[in-house]
């Protein structure tokens, strides 16, 4: 049976790119035309990318093996790049600012791309082990890639903070960065949460230090240290966007460090 | 000098950076079973060193904990400490004709209506009461004030989730103290009530026992797993309650729950062997059970089984047999699978008669069969701490919701003849968060008394 959704989300991988390719246009040319064709390449391509998702699934069912597209390193990837896309896409109808979208679509170009082309990510349906056959899989995935993808947009933002700390809009910046950390933090206790009463359904504890259990409370920690200086010790700007980009250093690391370096619970979440 | 300390968010911010570097020491250095083999590599001194310090089971240590104490009155005592103050804020009743909040108000934020003064007043008057809950006013001659409030609560999102955080770290503690985690390996057929605690040298007995009546693994197409399932007995004063045990759908019993953990395959009770007489062409077919004798008819021999051997020197099953002829013993040791044992084993060995079945003349000895069968790995835990945790949990999402997507809103509303049939309408208002969602708030509540006002012509 030929599937079409690995060749669908190829292409995703190089809309993005070409989205990029106009933001940059548009920052250097500064025409603001070039931003505008690029906002429209990356919804089409968000589109397109939600089709792919959709099909994967459906196709899941073709072969009788059907479940949600979010079961191994693949899947898990063209999820956490579709959140990315989608929060970027609400980011830029709500601000309207469009020079985020040089800073944000490279990253979603970067995880479409490792997806689809690295040799070492298996981008086969495969069914569902026994572990995964929970009805928890789905939200304990969701949240916390939406978590991962929040702290991605606040960590691009926290680099544009940090190569503009004089222009008009570092306050603007400053105050969207922290809103975005705020729903990734509340995203990531969710993710966390969902995680760990899933792990007390599968495995008799709510909490066993496992690598990955302990990396996701690592994060959780860095932005709840992230939030108590904003809030209580009044921290802003420098100090947010570095404590921001460490946060998201800790999120790729809990994500994918821990899978290739460190061994645990979650061993499925690898390469094959 | 201390409690100031301990009220100081320096400290909390301090804290939790530790707690995460030490959290990180933890997933670097592999922890209590994985240990073993990274240990084994290490010289004795840096070992003695590690081991002392608890660093290879650094979350059961008494430190790890004590931070963990810490953190909690850290918390404790910033929420006392601040509460006061706040609960001062969220009920503070701000002056209804509170005039510096007009001072520099956006265009947006007023508006004039043609009409007469008291009348429209009186049209705001009913409107606001209708619309809003504890509507304060301060009406004068030619000019009226309105107050009102919403998400007075959302001062209390914090409290709720540092709260939250103390229930999870209290369910931990039951959990730890009045719980256990433990595993059992049952045959199939066979039942146990004997449960071995993990990271404890020790074992429980259960007040029942759990027979496995059968162990079945699916596969998919693939050759993936596709289900691993437990048939399951509890067995209680010769009452028997049956249960079937999934991974992810475990079994409580008596309040002890169940988990589908692992599975394996070992020998059963019992082997059938074949003894070929050579001499008389002979065959004896028996079935033996570890300590059964068997006397061959018609001579003065007698075997016994000994035991039966999952996996011997690694070669797989085998049998231990002892047999007497008169007053000689020996002993005999058969593999199941011999290719095996002769690739695993030198050549030298296996010459010796303990391992050949035709060293006793005139007998030779041959598996017929040794029945394998599944055990099935159970996780076993009794966690009393578990519904606290779970309060916790919600409480922490609770109270999240609440801090960072709620906030305290202050909305004044000015009413102001500036000349005979002309009226300006200002709103204004502070937030103790979220200045976003206040100007939405303002915004949508000018639509209002716009829609009102124009609804009713006056």
């Amino acid at each position: 049976m030929k599937l079409y959704n690995t060749i669908i989300l190829g292409y995703v991988t190089f809309g993005y790119f070409f989205a990029f390719f106009m933001y940059l246009l548009m920052l250097v040319m500064k025409r603001e035309i070039f931003g505008k064709i690029g906002s429209l390449i990356s919804i089409i391509t968000l589109l397109f990318h939600t089709f792919g998702i959709i099909l994967r699934w459906i196709e899941s069912y073709r072969l009788g093996i059907g479940h949600a597209p979010l079961s191994n390193l693949y899947e898990s990837l063209i999820f956490f790049g579709w959140a990315i896309m989608l929060m970027y896409v609400i980011l830029e109808w709500k601000t309207k600012i469009k020079m985020f979208g040089a800073f944000v679509t490279p990253i979603a170009f970067l995880i479409m791309a490792y997806a689809s082309f690295s040799p070492s990510v298996n981008d086969r349906i495969q069914p569902l082990i026994p572990a995964l056959k929970s009805n928890w899989l789905i939200a304990h995935v969701v949240t916390c890639f939406m978590g991962y993808a929040a702290f991605g947009i606040s960590m691009a933002l926290s680099i544009i903070y940090l190569l503009n700390r004089r222009s008009r809009i570092a306050d603007i910046l400053e105050e969207l960065n922290y809103q975005i950390i705020i729903i990734g933090f509340f995203m990531l206790s969710l993710g966390i949460i969902t995680g760990s009463v899933w792990a007390h359904y599968a495995w008799g504890s709510y909490w066993s230090w496992d690598p990955k259990e302990t990396w996701s409370l690592i994060t959780w920690l860095i932005y709840a240290a992230l939030i108590h200086s904003r809030h209580v010790r009044g921290w802003r700007g420098k100090r947010i966007a570095i404590l921001s980009i460490i946060g998201f250093c800790c999120v790729l690391f809990t994500y994918l460090g821990v899978n290739f370096l460190l061994s645990g619970l979650h061993s499925y979440a690898t390469k094959s | 000098m201390i409690l100031k300390a301990l009220k100081s968010v320096k400290l909390t911010v301090f804290l939790l950076i530790l707690l995460a570097s030490i959290a990180i020491i933890g997933t670097v250095i592999p922890q209590g079973e994985e240990a073993v083999g990274f240990a084994m590599r290490l010289s004795p001194r840096v070992f003695h060193i590690l081991s002392a310090l608890g660093l290879f089971d650094i979350y059961h240590t008494w430190w790890f904990r004590a931070l963990l104490g810490l953190i909690s009155i850290n918390l404790i005592v910033c929420s006392v400490d601040r509460f006061p103050k706040t609960w001062k804020r969220m009920n503070a009743s701000p002056p209804v004709d509170m005039k510096k909040i007009f001072e520099d108000i956006g265009r947006d934020q007023s508006f004039e209506v043609n009409g007469n003064f008291k009348k429209v007043l009186e049209k705001l008057d009913s409107f606001l009461e209708r619309r809003f809950k504890n509507v304060r006013k301060k009406i004068e001659d030619k000019i009226g004030y309105f107050y009102l409030e919403e998400g007075r609560y959302s001062h209390l999102g914090v409290y709720i989730v540092h709260l939250s955080v103390i229930v999870i770290l209290v369910g931990g503690i039951i959990g730890s103290i009045w719980g256990f985690e433990g595993y059992m390996n049952i045959l199939e057929g066979e039942k146990k009530d004997i449960v071995r605690l993990t990271r404890k040298m020790k074992v429980i007995r259960l007040p029942f026992s759990i027979r496995c009546d059968n162990f079945i693994v699916e596969y998919y197409e693939n050759g993936m797993p596709k289900e691993y399932l437990s048939r399951l007995t509890f067995i209680e004063d010769h009452k028997e309650t049956k249960k079937e045990l999934r991974v992810n759908h475990p079994v409580s019993f008596h309040g002890i729950t169940f988990y589908q953990a692992s599975y394996g395959i070992s020998v059963g009770s019992y082997a059938k062997i074949r003894i070929i007489n050579n001499e008389e062409k002979k065959r004896y077919e028996l079935t033996l059970k570890p300590g059964d004798i068997y006397k061959i008819p018609g001579s003065d021999t007698v075997i016994q089984l000994m035991d039966i051997k999952d996996n011997l020197a690694g070669c797989g099953p085998a049998l231990i047999l002892l047999i007497r002829k008169r007053s000689e013993i020996r002993k005999l040791i058969l593999f199941q699978d011999m290719e095996k044992a002769r690739k695993r084993l030198p050549k030298q060995m296996l010459m010796a008669s303990v391992f050949d079945p035709s060293s006793i003349k005139p007998y030779k000895f041959v598996i017929e069969d040794i029945p394998t069968r599944y055990y099935t790995g159970i996780q076993v835990s009794k966690d009393p701490g578990v519904p606290l945790v779970w309060i916790g949990f919600f409480m922490l999402i609770f109270g999240l919701i609440i801090t960072f997507f709620t906030s305290h809103k202050r909305v004044w509303i000015k009413v102001e003849e500036i000349k005979e049939n002309l009226v300006n309408i200002s709103v204004s208002g502070m937030s103790n968060r979220d200045p976003v969602s206040l100007s939405k708030k303002i915004r949508t509540i000018m639509e209002e008394i716009k829609g009102e006002l124009r609804n009713e012509a006056i």
